[in-house]
């Protein structure tokens, strides 16, 4: 896998996307109740725990563990087609939120569930960040 | 207002051709599986007064527009939209229980593989960075779900193979199945990935199809010349929290529904034959699973030791499976219920099946489960 691929393939399906505040800062934060203090993700207008509206977006230290791991040998999507094969994560981080991204700067035979990994937002078009993973966060 | 044990009952069937259907519009599909069904139990199309349809891919299958089609004026109608049949079932039970209708049909078509349907879609909802990262079809989810359950309890992919091999010798029973070559297993360990651990034959194939149950009151079953099959109990359960549910993608939440056992006035070692929505191999180990067929992390060495094969313990997917009849969203595996419950499977027919179950899932998100019986458990 070519983690350049990987961040050129979400750069070409950016280009049909809305704008979206997630995508907005080269940090990895999410929505804070304020109301309740719950991290929010995925996004969302209302808070699931109690149901307030009010937030602020809180950068997270992004640190967390594979939960699981797989690995796309096919692109669904055409724009991943120079990017196969390469692996797809769900982290779940100390925080709270359980997130599906990618872990860069790894080979697939090193992937662990458990392995520990910290948030690495990268800049895949001028002023939009989208959040992966590189592995390496200690132990809590 | 419950509605009570065998009040209900399936008294007709009616399913399509599988595979490729080009030409056809959804709801004309859908609207041949009616006519089908209604020539199974003898029905005229002024008996119904309730019709429950499901919406399919592209947005097709609204009732509205298959009512016209259909030219019938039920005095019930509704539209549900998701799939897999057991929805459907449930919602017909609860409207003749409350005396909405007496006789409905429910049923669904597609023509998404025609339509150039290509499982490309998104896997899951709630934003959009998913597909941004690759994570498209439901074979990643599957992927992610198989990797956690080898990672808890050394399930092997070999262990998995036999889901789909198991499904490909019944289908080769079955002459609508689709996939019908054999499978073996070193068949299966030759496949390439598709998304590791997951290959091929773990995810089903885009089909078009149709299908069609007609229900009815217990009261009056005598006006279908067929033999009833009645719904002995059904159960539901949701996850809708979704990712928010640790370990969502294993489905804890649906051993919730393990009480069904009790309402249908039966022991989970009653049921002759089992029927799980399989888009991907592993929801059958899960369901196994989770209904309590074998221990948590027992999966594996289950339907390796061909406990899931006619002839075994507890038959699975007798028809094949979506993943070698055809990928109807579950409708044909309650079809297939139906049909070993009158004793019509030939070859495939398990011996003497009084009691059938049918588990099935909405994505991570909702499941349901309803048994059904020859005869009603006093």
């Amino acid at each position: 896998m070519s983690d350049e691929a990987l961040l050129l393939a979400a750069a070409q399906l950016l280009g049909a996307s809305p704008s979206v505040e997630e995508l907005a800062t080269p940090q990895i934060r999410f929505q804070q109740c304020t109301a309740c203090g719950f991290r929010r993700y995925p996004p969302a207008p209302v808070c699931p725990e109690c149901l307030a509206s009010e937030s602020e977006w809180m950068p997270d230290d992004g640190v967390g563990a594979i939960w699981s791991y797989c690995v796309y040998h096919r692109a669904f999507n055409p724009a991943f087609s120079g990017a196969v094969p390469y692996n797809v994560v769900l982290v779940e981080l100390d925080s709270g939120p359980r997130m599906i991204s990618n872990l860069l700067g790894i080979e697939p035979s090193d992937l662990r569930i458990g392995l520990r990994v910290v948030a690495q937002p990268r800049e895949i078009a001028p002023g939009r960040f989208l959040v992966y993973f590189v592995p390496g966060a200690s132990s809590p | 207002m419950t509605p009570r044990r065998g009040e209900l009952a399936v008294i007709g069937v009616g399913s399509t051709e599988q595979g490729e259907l080009p030409g056809r519009s959804a709801d004309e599909i859908a609207v041949d599986a009616l006519r089908l069904a209604l020539r199974d139990c003898g029905l005229e199309k002024g008996d119904l007064d309730g019709l429950i349809t499901c919406k399919s891919f592209g947005g097709s299958g609204i009732d509205t527009d298959i009512g016209r089609m259909a030219g019938i004026n039920p005095r019930y109608s509704a539209t549900l939209d998701y799939g897999t049949c057991n929805f459907s079932l449930h919602l017909a039970a609860m409207a003749i229980a409350s005396g909405m209708a007496t006789t409905i049909a429910l049923l669904y078509g597609t023509n998404q593989r025609s339509a150039g349907n290509r499982f490309r879609a998104v896997a899951g909802s709630g934003t959009e960075s998913l597909g941004l990262h690759g994570f498209h079809n439901i074979a990643g989810q599957g992927a992610l779900a198989f990797a956690r359950h080898a990672h808890l309890y050394g399930t092997t992919e070999e262990q998995l193979g036999w889901v789909s091999v198991t499904e490909r010798a019944h289908a080769q029973l079955n002459p609508a199945a689709i996939f019908r070559t054999p499978l073996t297993i070193d068949d299966y360990l030759a496949e390439p990935y598709l998304v590791a651990p997951l290959r091929r034959s773990d995810v089903c194939m885009i089909s078009d199809g149709g299908a069609c149950l007609i229900v009815t009151s217990a009261d009056r079953v005598a006006s279908a010349s067929t033999q009833p099959v009645y719904l002995l109990a059904m159960g539901q359960a949701t996850g809708l929290r979704q990712y928010q549910n640790p370990d969502n993608l294993l489905r804890p939440w649906v051993s919730a529904m393990t009480t069904i056992y009790a309402k249908a006035g039966l022991s989970r070692a009653d049921v002759d034959v089992l029927f799980i929505q399989d888009p991907v191999s592993v929801w059958v180990c899960q369901m196994l699973e989770l209904f309590g067929f074998c221990g948590p992390g027992e999966s594996g060495p289950f339907v390796q030791e061909g406990r899931i094969r006619l002839g075994g313990e507890i038959p699975v997917n007798t028809n094949g499976g979506q993943l070698s009849e055809s990928y109807m969203w579950g409708w044909l595996h309650l079809c297939e219920a139906v049909r070993q419950l009158r004793g019509e499977c030939g070859d495939r027919q398990v011996a003497d099946a009084t009691f059938a179950q049918y588990c099935s899932t909405k994505g991570f998100e909702k499941a349901a489960t309803s048994i059904l019986g020859s005869a009603v458990p006093s």
